[in-house]
């Protein structure tokens, strides 16, 4: 009976795991029924003794009824015994199900279809569970179904999943172990007394006294659980981190849930570029006379290895689907809004990102499209872009120089923060940096410089032969000894030596805008696959840096943005010049209609924080580790200062609760053992007050006035307790403090800095409540035998 | 006598008075047993009994004695063989051919203090004798009950049982002790001193009484207004149901044993100058108090546990209960 409800509420707490993948908790009730019925079905047979083989029989049956009247009652006879219709339509409804299951994105609505299948999963679980607990009487191996269980969110979400649910499912599963424990001590056997006749046990004495392992099995239990908790989060390297590794492994991933799988995207890129023949990949057309290149993945971490995607998520509320994308960041300027109608070619597969123009307003394509808040990057878990057409409308967003070099970065500036991280690299790299940027002042002038520095002078040589790779050494070697690559490297040393020099860049995969046909159409072929640098400007976003040479020798369709051409060396260019629309004839927008155009003023969240709403658990990483590692070590001090802060505000209570003389012994006198705990010493309940005093005098070598203290402290605890009336006790607190100070000076340093840094009987304060909790649950537990017993007694 | 007019602090101090100069009296006898003593004075305020045990020739006898004639009361004393006979204690009707009707002859326990050497060498049937004069302070000869005076003291030694030629006290007769004493052999020191005292004189002959046995009466009203509180009859209360459901023994302790444990505590919380009693107390007494009443099982027997040592266990293990229970 115990293991059973062991069984129950392991299998429901680790249920609560899938909580993260449903919208709402609709699901839950039916799936815990289930597994309710299912053991309960299970208990039912074994107390029918139902033959060996024909154990799970129950169980099955039990599950099957429960699936019945639950789904398909209308079917059934009398809404409860199955019948052929109704199997049918439960199988029709785990049919759907499963096509939900695979066409949604978690978190996903709790559709009648979806529930069948997590309830019919749930209780398969329990039974599981409970066959390995119950029947084999190896709860251990329980674990295995239960892990199942908890395998599902994890592999789904490709997240960390929230904490309290994981303590949650292994406080579960530690309720079941405990009570098999108990019943296996159980089994050892009864005491064999003989007993003077009339001297019955009491009822529901325990067959052994198992406090002391109990007590010992609760602390090893949370001290795991904690461990488990604690331990991921102190080590960084833990976390699920950068899925898409771009150097080294990186290699496709498992399918399913709303994770993305695809191609190492340089890897693709390079592969794409080094392919024998040419072969057109999209074609599109647009009313902009200069489009910009189409992106697809934007490389947003540098780690020192290698440029990597942060972890993509999507939820419900991160589909394209008829509404406008989020809007994109930093971007304050007005730009004239353009259309772009695009076919991609059939014969691409495996394309799970939409190649875009930056930025896209909104857009229009069958299948499940999510987009990523902060890059835009539009992506699917389901759907590939093969064969697909998609409408667009887009930014033409064309900065002007002035806007550019008015525009620094701000510190704090709508999350871009991050995109400043670089890890310790070569020294080199920096000094170059340095070096090239000397004497531009503004962040514009300094990316104008990089670029430069890449593509004039003959400097670099466009060579696609050299081995793919941007870790630090990679780009060294690039930048100081052989100097020739491809886009790959242009692009990542590029944004690398932005971020050095105080720009925030990242490094953006995707195709250059192609090549114009006849008709007007722009064609992009593999050929056209591509690597640039974004780098960031307050006010204006993400704009488009070009180092890679272009031409005949270099990336063929490559352009470089007129912003990021250096204006000719006229006098009157110089900062704050007095017509930039003069020189600059692209710009469509006069300064005055700029700074009025702002979608959401800079007070707008940033959009990262949007794929929360989403429903995935843990937010997407949008700040630095900084942040986060300030956060961990804040809940490591606060840990660590709670005990004996806990403490000082019980002594304070105590003191201040206690009111007339019986009170101060007796608060004085739970300070005592309090403090006496605190530094590890021991507290006998089969101790009176004078015992205790004598051994304390002893063992903490107490003499003279501190003696005295103790023992008055000792025999005003002993008139209030036992005595008529209580004795005056003048200054019990400061007999205890004097009693403190004696005995800490008595015992070892570490035992004193721990009763003053980790009062142990804090520690046991939190331990009593949890034991407290422990027993009430197991005591519900036996409420059944109990009453069951009861009745029995009294039959009528 | 009465003592209503006193207050409990005069009483005590009365009480300590007396207590001493009756415990100094016996300690001149008695050499180097000053635990012992004070226990025997325990039992005489709780208006208990007392069993003495041990091996002979260790002055279980001369405990007894001392403490009889301490007091100035009657004393009888009684050496126990296997062919005493009831109506040897308690008294026999006897035909007086004068007044040619039946008289009552008074047997040796009508008395303050009655010294029972060697209870166990006479027969069950005899021991039995001293129940019904224990537990109710009368006896019933013939049909006709005799009250026995105020104070009342059963002070009985018996050797061990593995002696020869002893009968073992039945449970019922022990239970009705209030506590069972062991004299053990003196200290060197003390065993040298009794030579040169005992060498000469018996010190029992100079041995004058200190105390009547109204000042008896006097000092165990004293006792039973010593202030027992919740905690502490709790806490009698969980020590006694504890032997009863200890796997060790065969037979707890009852009900009467808590009720003696309590009134010893009393006495012994009096004697220590307190009006009041704590926890100490009763661990003190739990020993002497519970030990011989308890039955251990056949296991222990075996293993050699003795009661005294699962009395102890248990003081180890009972916890003491304040007032809100911690």
């Amino acid at each position: 009976m115990r293991l059973s409800a062991g069984a129950l509420i392991a299998t429901v707490c680790a249920a609560l795991l899938l909580h993260p993948l449903f919208e709402s908790g609709g699901w839950f009730v039916p799936a815990a029924l289930a597994a309710a019925a299912t053991i309960g079905g299970a208990a039912l047979g074994r107390r029918l003794s139902v033959p060996g083989w024909a154990e799970p029989l129950p169980a099955l049956l039990a599950l099957l009824v429960f699936m019945t009247v639950t789904f398909t009652s209308d079917e059934a006879i009398l809404a409860l015994i199955p019948t052929p219709e109704s199997v049918t339509r439960l199988g029709v409804l785990l049919e759907a199900g499963w096509y939900d299951v695979n066409r949604y994105a978690a978190p996903v609505p709790p559709y009648l279809g979806i529930t069948t299948v997590t309830t019919l999963g749930v209780g398969a679980v329990a039974l599981a569970v409970e066959f390995l607990a119950v029947r084999m009487r190896r709860a251990a191996l329980a674990g295995l179904p239960l892990l199942a269980l908890f395998s599902v969110p994890v592999a789904v979400l490709r997240d960390q999943l929230s904490w309290p649910l994981f303590a949650l499912a292994a406080a579960g599963f530690l309720v079941l172990l405990a009570f098999d424990g108990r019943e296996r001590v159980g089994r050892w056997g009864r005491p064999v007394t003989v007993r003077a006749e009339g001297a019955t046990p009491r009822r529901n004495e325990p067959a052994v006294d198992t406090s002391a392992f109990a007590g010992m099995g609760r602390r090893l239990g949370l001290t795991a659980v904690l461990v488990a908790l604690v331990v991921p989060a102190v080590i960084p390297g833990i976390r699920d981190d950068g899925l898409f590794g771009v150097g080294g492994g990186g290699g496709p991933g498992d399918g399913g849930g709303t994770s993305i799988t695809t191609p190492n995207p340089i890897v693709s890129l390079k592969r794409q570029l080094n392919l024998p023949r040419d072969a057109e990949v999209m074609r599109y057309r647009t009313g902009m006379q200069v489009p910009g290149y189409l992106r697809m993945n934007v490389l947003d971490a540098f780690d020192g290895q290698a440029w990597t995607m942060s972890t993509v998520r999507g939820g419900r509320d991160d589909r394209v689907a008829g509404r406008p994308l989020p809007e994109p960041q930093g971007l304050r300027i007005a730009a004239p809004q353009a259309s772009v109608e695009a076919q991609i070619s059939e014969r691409v597969t495996g394309m799970n990102f939409l190649p875009l123009p930056y930025p896209t307003r909104e857009i229009d394509i069958r299948g499940d499209w999510l987009v990523h808040g902060p890059t835009l990057m539009v992506f699917s878990t389901r759907s590939e872009a093969g064969g697909s057409t998609y409408r667009a409308q887009v930014l033409d967003v064309r900065p002007s120089r002035e806007q550019l070099r008015g525009a620094g970065w701000r510190a704090g500036a709508q999350g871009a923060g991050r995109y400043l991280n670089v890890p310790r690299v070569d020294q080199r790299i920096q000094r170059l940096a340095t070096e090239i940027t000397e004497g531009a002042t503004s962040p514009y002038e300094r990316a104008v410089a990089l670029q430069e520095w890449f593509t004039t002078g003959g400097r670099f040589r466009y060579d696609l032969t050299v081995p793919g790779g941007n870790g630090t050494s990679a780009l060294s070697d690039f930048l100081l000894r052989t100097r020739a690559g491809y886009c790959e490297q242009f692009a990542a040393s590029m944004a690398l030596m932005a971020r050095m020099t105080g720009i925030p860049a990242r490094v953006a995969v995707g195709y250059t805008s192609g090549t114009r046909t006849a008709d007007g159409s722009w064609s992009v072929s593999t050929r056209d696959a591509h690597a640039w640098p974004e780098l960031f400007f307050d006010g204006i976003g993400w704009v488009r840096f070009e180092p890679t040479p272009s031409g005949l020798a270099g990336q063929g369709s490559a352009s470089v943005p007129d912003w990021s051409i250096p204006p000719p060396p006229t006098p009157g260019t110089g900062a704050g010049g007095p017509s930039p629309e003069a020189i600059d004839p692209e710009s469509e927008t006069s300064p005055e209609s700029t700074a009025t155009a702002a979608p959401g003023g800079p007070e707008r969240p940033d959009p990262g924080a949007g794929a929360d709403v989403g429903g995935t658990v843990g937010p997407i990483e949008d700040e630095g580790p900084g942040r986060w590692l300030g956060w961990t070590a804040l809940v490591i001090v606060a840990l660590l200062c709670w005990p004996r802060l806990q403490r000082s505000a019980v002594r304070r209570w105590r003191w201040a609760r206690a009111r007339g003389d019986a009170e101060l012994a007796r608060a004085a006198w739970r300070e005592l053992r309090d403090d006496v705990v605190d530094m590890g010493g021991e507290w006998r309940g089969a101790e009176s007050p004078r015992g205790a005093a004598r051994r304390l005098v002893e063992r903490y070598h107490l003499d003279g006035s501190a003696a005295e203290a103790l023992w008055r402290i000792a025999l005003a605890e002993e008139r209030a307790r036992y005595a008529p009336a209580p004795a005056p006790a003048p200054a019990l607190a400061a007999d205890v403090a004097q009693v403190r100070r004696a005995a800490r000076a008595a015992v070892r340093p570490h035992r004193r800095l721990r009763a003053i840094l980790f009062p142990r009987s804090s520690l046991d304060f939190l331990g009593l409540t949890l034991g407290r909790g422990y027993d009430t649950l197991e005591h519900a537990t036996t409420l059944p035998t109990t009453w069951r017993n009861r009745l029995r007694r009294h039959p009528t | 006598m009465s003592l209503d007019t006193r207050d409990a602090a005069s009483d005590l101090n009365d009480l300590i008075g007396t207590a001493s100069r009756i415990r100094s009296a016996i300690e001149s006898v008695i050499e180097g047993k000053p635990e012992v003593v004070r226990l025997a004075l325990t039992v005489l305020l709780a208006e208990g009994h007392l069993l003495i045990e041990d091996v002979p020739g260790v002055g279980k006898t001369m405990l007894a004695k001392s403490l009889a004639r301490s007091v100035d009361c009657s004393v009888r004393r009684v050496q126990f063989t296997p062919d005493l006979l009831p109506s040897d204690i308690t008294g026999v009707s006897a035909f007086n051919a004068e007044v040619r009707e039946f008289e009552f002859k008074p047997g040796p326990v009508f008395a303050n203090i009655v010294v029972g050497d060697e209870i166990n060498r006479a027969s069950p049937k005899t021991q039995s004798a001293l129940l019904e004069c224990m537990e109710e302070r009368q006896v019933t000869v013939d049909g006709t009950t005799f009250e026995l005076e105020a104070p009342f003291m059963v002070i009985a030694t018996q050797n061990p049982v593995e002696m020869e030629g002893t009968y073992p006290l039945p449970e019922a007769q022990r239970d009705r002790f209030t506590a069972r004493i062991s004299m053990g052999y003196p200290e060197p020191s003390a065993e040298l001193e009794m030579l040169d005292v005992h060498g000469t004189t018996s010190p029992l002959d100079k041995l004058e009484p200190v105390a009547t046995a109204a000042d008896v009466r006097a000092l165990t009203d004293v006792v039973r207004s010593v202030h027992v509180s919740d905690a502490v009859r709790r806490y009698v209360i969980d020590l006694t149901s504890a032997t009863r459901s200890a796997p060790e023994l065969r037979l707890g302790a009852s009900p009467r044993a808590t009720l003696q444990l309590v009134r010893a505590s009393r006495a012994w919380a009096a004697l220590h100058d307190r009006d009041y009693v704590v926890p100490d107390d009763v661990q003190e007494l739990a020993v002497p108090v519970l030990a011989h009443r308890l039955l251990p099982t056949a296991e222990a027997q075996v293993e050699r546990r003795l009661p005294e040592q699962v009395v102890t266990d248990l003081l180890n293990r009972v916890p003491v209960q304040g007032r809100s229970g911690r």
